[in-house]
């Protein structure tokens, strides 16, 4: 991973056509501005994340379902404690 | 009313467990309507069935189930689209219903950054994406009354 230190005010060029601005610094967060072709998506990673596990939720349930899920849920859930 | 579920198999059900999410879900955007099904053999589990893919369907958990202390933290305007016109954190499990998707596998794991939150008068949902919430996306299924570190000592 490439890092950059940047300032309140100083930004970041990817490509000839996406910039990234820092606009705003505290302790717990920044505020970032993106500058970039509407053909190209931005996106939250937790939106990009919440995609990939709604796919994959939907995609773990089989006939199998109901069973396996009354056991796991008999036996007060998810495999003992790790 | 009657459905045909691929994992459940022939289903009846009452129009007051449908839930409509006006803009689908995350991936699943055509998606509006689901069944809540509550099957006694998975309490306190539910199933999210869709009334238009019979392959389609969720398991969630109630957050509460997993996290007493559960806070859902939506910003402003983002719960007033399911007609709630109360406080910006609803108690999940009292003023809404607020379901967590569960991923099956060998460590079977819960969606507790972006719950399916639906209010109960209505009957409408969204699945909020939580922004600034200390909670993950991969949280192990395990039920809030087991001890953590129990298995340790």
């Amino acid at each position: 991973m490439l890092l950059i230190r940047r300032k309140p005010g100083e930004s970041v060029l990817i490509g000839q056509e996406i910039e990234i601005r820092v606009l705003e610094t505290s302790p717990a967060r920044v505020v970032l501005g993106i500058v970039a072709p509407r053909t190209i998506p931005v996106l939250r990673n937790e939106v990009k994340e919440t995609i990939e596990q709604n796919r994959e939720a939907a995609g773990s349930l089989s006939p199998m379902t109901l069973e396996a899920v009354s056991s796991l849920v008999r036996s007060g859930f998810g495999p003992p404690g790790r | 009313v009657r459905l045909t579920s691929a994992e459940f198999g022939e289903i009846e059900y009452s129009p007051d467990d449908v839930v409509v999410f006006p803009e689908g879900l995350p991936a699943f955007e055509d998606e509006a309507e689901f069944v809540r099904l509550r099957l006694a053999a998975i309490e306190p589990l539910v199933v999210l069935q869709s009334r238009r893919t019979p392959a389609l369907a969720f398991l969630t958990v109630p957050v509460e189930v997993l996290d007493p202390g559960y806070r859902l933290r939506a910003e402003a305007g983002q719960l007033q689209a399911l007609g709630w016109g109360g406080a910006a954190e609803p108690a999940a499990g009292r003023d809404v219903l607020c379901l967590a998707i569960v991923t099956l596998g060998a460590e079977p794991t819960v969606n507790l950054l972006s719950p399916l939150v639906i209010h109960p008068a209505t009957r409408l949902g969204c699945q909020l994406i939580q922004v600034d919430a200390p909670y993950s996306c991969r949280h192990p299924l395990r039920p809030a009354a087991a001890p953590e570190n129990s298995s340790c000592c």
